[in-house]
């Protein structure tokens, strides 16, 4: 009893043996072999174990999970044993999805059931239904009377459902649950949040009932496993096997550049080529699917290729698909797809997920997936049966995304994958269901943290934490009057329990649960009209500052000020370019596996370049041992050589810190780092270099994060001292300087609202109304301070910490890399350019930025005062 | 630091001491703003009664004064009083009748049906009062003809202007301030709101038909207008011209 690989699938017969007859026959009359999937599955599903099962698409996982279910279903409906309740709930993190599942189990239901009348059987109806929040009322009614068997659901949903005061009862039944797409769930809150409700679902059943995990591949497999199943009261994992049959299709990956030269070639260049490229790709394969990351790049790339060739691409046979069209436009392209009618599909990320949908003979992405597991992930939706190749071509339109690629993908012929991270102890959810659970009963507190620890997420969760999320919801940081308005439940902590309170706390529970938080969304207007532009995010307005220049809607505008909840733009100047990245929603960051080998790639190279190898060897060399056409290689090729020349040799490598002084073309002065350990790690390093550097230094600093680096924005006559900076580095207590810092960041403030929205302190939802114009006068910053002064560890506000230093941020391999440079590991070496290196130029441009501001606010105030006065003291003396 | 000779802040806190009619100063409380969220769904615990307490015992120990001028808002919803802000404002009502001789509240855009609280203290409530030259009045409205008359000192509230400060790596810091200079009706000064918590308007970077009270939009030239910048932190910042910190 434990998790462990199931290695060797069981024979066909042993698998069939499970089935019930009827149904035996049906899917003998289907299907000529079972998929590797079912293979394990069949078996081990009927034997009660619970089973985590990844694999491709079109391996037939829906089944795999499913057949042993309805044959269960179908023997008791002989037997007469088929009660009015649920038996099986199907959890996945899309509504689409969950309608098409139920398609799909309607075929071998009805098909079955007739086979079972033909033979002269009449048997009770195995009822199967959807339950979102997109349901109607009279189909709700409709459930509650006639509670369907099989109950296909999402995360957000089961949790209400918890909470029905009727339906609940249906669910007492329940002796499978299958969970879907988990390698999507269990890095991200929506998980964590269904790990706690199915700890609170096996409470409310009473006994345990099977677990089904299904997904694409992810890792570590053991991990995930322990997500799915979580762990008994005595503090060990719950029993599950793994089947692991990820690899079964083949896979045919390359990375391909567009142009010969992309280290030199022109933006007009490469844009041109790569519409080419792929035209050959599309007319060279029956359906393409197209990743493109950004919901503006999918439409721009359809649009260009119906321009383009307007005979040849038209309405008629490519599609764009993303997150921002209509539900009936995103149907209208997945129905067309399934039937074949099309020749290329263009998405963001939004057709990642999902069941089969159709022919897809390749995958086409264009930049960086950023991650081995996604990369194949997306590759694996190519090839519709379980024996077709995977096709998969990444294009790159730059050289940092060519080296990544190439390294990735080389990875991912290797089998290396990249690890899932699963946040844990997030006190936001935990805020929700605490909410929950008081709706159903009283509780005990120590009960209560017996049910919590059983979850994956919160096995680790102290008494001590949970007793200060009690006061929180409690409203005990309030008076006593105020306690009304504020608490959402009573806890009594002498007496250990709690319970809930307020009328309008089951209305609250119900329209303001989930884990995805709002953006508030900041209108735009030109200036001169109050011509409306489009819309932007309230984060992205923080960082905003007078004549900013950024992109919206393949547009540059030049921002003036803000007022409440909009912001007045001036067109740029032509010729600008933006100041600002305008993608805010955060992109993907490099995984800090990935980036480990790409810097020993980077090593390599350096090391063939020092012995003096020619072009040629090199070129061939990277042919032969990356997955890269002639062009690429030579690409690659070419920016290392560069890189090489310019700074005399001096490429950073896996046991190289390479810290660059330089300037940029506005004249301003940088300090980068080519420290290439993803952009999560790299958030954290370059916030406390920046920290200890503004203090030495006594000026704020500004900093620019990617994955290949970060670089420190400085004052330009600042004196400097960059060996000293790292040894003060060494010396810190990270964590403790990190928070202290993080607190005075852009990046506090949104996601403290964030946390404050799912901790219910900021509600989407009132009393029916929906929020908006409150915001207007409440930012928060104010709403932060307010917190702070309450309890320096208010629940919301340690919660945003973690969830920035933990999830967003990587404390941990950040510390990894200090380490490293203490142990002289990594080698600090220092550079001075007059212009940034190769390897810098993506940094100083494309970065996310963020400032650090000086520590001491009154120190702060008065520099800005000093500068503001020397300012208009010039003003003056010029007349 | 003295405006004109006859109007001294009270530093570093945003009030006023007049001495030729003996009175201080304050405006814009927006007492009960948390209840107010909180009604919204946004629930912040509340901390600005406490704040605006403790800051109005720091100014009393340095400057004592007979009367005192709540010049508007001092509570902040707009329709009927609801329960949170009836306690806030009369527990304020009466800390202040304990501390001065005279109470008066000039009435702003969120103080209606005020009255029902000032009532029980015997306060007076104004829509504008001229006190020896001095007018005071909200500043949400435009002055009337006869509210213009006699008047050397136009003292309102109702914008809180705030100066936000940008650095050479971009790092914004917010200050609130003071804002004087002459209008078509007399010298003026603006107040800084004494909440801690209501947003204000960003009087460097806005341009002026933005701005909130007409009569700043309508009867001033806010270029020419100076200010002086109030920080708990630094005490007072003097900023001078509005039209010089435009350009930069």
């Amino acid at each position: 009893m434990a998790i462990e690989f199931v290695r060797e699938p069981f024979s066909k017969e042993e698998n069939l043996a499970c089935l019930e007859q009827h149904v035996r026959d049906w899917f003998v009359r289907e299907f000529e072999e079972l998929t590797p999937p079912q293979q394990y599955s069949f078996k081990l599903i009927s034997q009660g174990k619970n089973v985590i099962v990844t694999a491709p698409t079109g391996s037939g996982k829906t089944l795999a999970g499913f057949m042993i279910i309805i044959s269960e279903l179908f023997k008791m409906s002989y037997a007469g044993e088929l009660k009015d309740g649920v038996y099986c709930l199907y959890i996945s993190p899309l509504k689409a999805l969950d309608n098409d599942i139920k398609k799909n189990l309607l075929v071998p239901l009805t098909q079955i059931s007739s086979m079972t009348k033909s033979v002269g059987k009449e048997l009770p109806e195995i009822r199967i239904a959807v339950r979102t929040g997109d349901v109607s009322a009279s189909e709700k009614q409709k459930q509650l009377k006639e509670p369907p068997h099989i109950l296909i659901t999402t995360p957000e949903s089961t949790a209400i459902l918890l909470n029905a005061p009727k339906f609940a009862a249906h669910l007492k039944a329940i002796r499978w649950v299958i969970v879907d797409e988990i390698h999507e769930l269990a890095n991200s809150k929506r998980g964590v949040h269904l790990s706690l409700s199915l700890e609170r679902l096996e409470q409310l059943v009473g006994r345990s009932f099977v677990r089904i995990g299904l997904g694409a591949t992810l890792h570590p497999l053991e991990e995930a496993a322990k997500f799915l199943v979580g762990y008994d009261d005595s503090g060990t994992p719950r029993s599950c096997s793994i089947v692991d049959v990820s690899w079964s299709k083949p896979f045919d990956l390359q990375v391909v550049s567009p142009v010969r030269d992309i280290v030199h070639a022109t933006a007009s260049q490469l844009n041109a080529a790569m519409y080419n490229l792929l035209d050959k790709l599309i007319s060279k394969h029956r359906t393409t699917l197209i990743f493109t990351n950004t919901r503006s790049g999918t439409e721009r790339i359809v649009y260009h290729l119906k321009r383009r060739w307007g005979k040849k691409y038209t309405d008629a046979n490519i599609g764009a698909h993303h997150g921002s069209l209509s539900r009936e436009a995103r149907l209208d392209v997945e129905n067309r797809l399934k039937q074949g009618l099309l020749k290329a599909v263009v998405c963001s990320t939004s057709l990642e997920l999902g069941i089969d949908i159709g022919s897809i003979d390749l995958v086409a992405q264009i930049g960086s997936p950023k991650s081995v597991t996604r990369a194949v992930q997306r590759i694996g939706r190519s090839g519709h049966g379980f024996k077709d190749v995977a096709v998969g071509r990444i294009i790159v339109l730059d050289r940092d995304d060519l080296v990544e690629c190439s390294v990735m993908l080389r990875c991912a012929m290797d089998k290396n994958l990249d690890r899932i991270q699963i946040p844990v102890n997030c006190l936001d959810i935990l805020s929700q269901h605490l909410v929950g659970m008081s709706l159903s009963s009283k509780w005990r507190v120590d009960e209560a943290l017996k049910l919590l620890r059983r979850s994956f997420c919160y096995h680790n969760l102290s008494k001590q934490t949970l007793i200060s999320v009690l006061h929180y919801l409690a409203g005990h940081y309030s008076d006593l009057e105020d306690r009304k308005v504020y608490g959402k439940i009573w806890f009594d902590e002498k007496d250990g329990m709690f319970g809930r309170r307020g009328r309008y706390t089951r209305v609250i529970y119900y329209l303001n649960i989930g884990a995805i938080p709002d953006e508030v969304k900041i209108t735009v207007k030109r200036r001169s009209n109050g011509k409306r532009l489009g819309n932007i995010e309230e984060g992205f307005l923080e960082r905003l500052r007078p004549n900013d220049i950024f992109v919206l809607g393949g547009k540059l505008y030049k921002f003036k000020y803000a007022r409440g909840m909009t912001c007045y733009v001036d067109e740029a100047p032509r010729g600008s370019s933006p100041t600002i990245p305008s993608w805010f929603s955060e992109l993907l960051p490099l995984s800090w596996e990935l980036a480990s080998e790409i810097r020993r790639f980077r090593s390599r190279v350096k090391q063939e370049l020092d012995k003096g190898a020619n072009r040629e060897e090199i070129v061939a060399w990277l042919q032969s041992s990356l997955p890269v056409d002639r062009y690429s290689a030579i690409s690659i090729y070419e920016y290392f050589k560069e890189q090489h020349r310019y700074l005399d040799g001096k490429v950073p490598t896996s046991d190289v810190l390479l810290v660059e002084r330089t300037h940029d073309l506005r004249g301003r002065a940088f300090l980068i780092f080519h420290a290439l350990f993803g952009r999560r790690t790299n958030d954290a390093l370059s916030r406390v270099f920046a920290a200890v550097l503004s203090e030495q230094i006594g000026a704020s600093v500004a900093i620019t994060v990617s994955d290949n680096g970060f670089a420190l924005l400085v004052p330009k006559n600042a004196n400097i001292d960059i060996g000293k900076l790292v040894l003060s580095v060494l010396e810190l207590d990270l964590e403790k300087y990190l928070r202290d810092n993080v607190r005075r960041t852009e990046l506090m403030k949104r996601r403290f609202r964030h946390c404050a929205s799912r901790s219910f302190l900021v509600l989407r939802n009132y009393k029916g109304h929906e929020i908006g114009v409150s915001r207007q006068q409440t930012n928060s910053q104010i709403l932060l301070s307010v917190a702070e002064k309450i309890d320096p560890h208010f629940p919301v506000l340690d919660e945003t910490y973690r969830e920035i230093l933990m999830d967003t941020m990587d404390l941990e391999h950040a510390r990894d890399v200090v380490e490293m440079i203490r142990q002289g590991n990594l080698n600090l070496q220092i550079v001075e350019t007059d212009a940034p290196s190769p390897f810098a130029h993506n940094l100083i441009v494309l970065g996310e930025a963020d400032i650090i501001l000086m520590k001491d606010r009154r120190r702060r105030l008065l520099q800005l005062y000093e500068a503001v006065m020397r300012k208009v003291r010039r003003l003056e003396s010029c007349g | 630091m003295k405006l004109w000779d006859s109007i001294e802040i009270i530093e570093p806190y945003p009030a006023i001491y007049i001495e030729g009619i003996d009175c201080i100063v304050i405006s814009d409380l927006h007492l009960g703003y948390e209840g107010i969220m909180a009604e919204h769904g946004i629930m912040m615990p509340k901390v600005q009664f406490d704040e605006e307490v403790d800051m109005l015992e720091a100014i009393l120990a340095k400057r004592r004064s007979r009367r005192i001028i709540l010049n508007g808002d001092i509570k902040h919803e707009f329709s009927t009083t609801s329960y949170h802000e009836f306690r806030e404002v009369a527990d304020l009502l009466q800390y202040l009748a304990r501390a001065f001789e005279e109470v008066t509240i000039i009435k702003g855009n969120h103080d209606n049906y005020i009255e029902r609280v000032t009532s029980r203290h015997g306060i007076g409530v104004f829509g504008s009062k001229n006190i020896g030259g001095f007018l005071f009045v909200h500043g949400h409205k435009r002055l009337t003809k006869g509210q213009s008359a006699d008047v050397k000192y136009l003292i309102i509230g109702h914008e809180h202007p705030v100066m936000a400060l940008i650095d050479e790596v971009g790092a914004k810091e917010r200050v609130s301030c003071f804002l004087y200079g002459n209008s078509s009706i007399g010298k003026i000064l603006v107040m800084p709101a004494f909440s801690t918590l209501a947003y204000g308007s960003e009087v460097n970077l806005i341009p002026q038909k933005e701005w909130l009270s007409p009569i700043l939009r309508e009867d001033v030239e806010t270029d020419s207008l100076s200010s002086v910048g109030v920080s708990l932190d630094t005490g007072l910042l003097n900023f001078g011209k509005l039209r010089n910190l435009r350009q930069i």
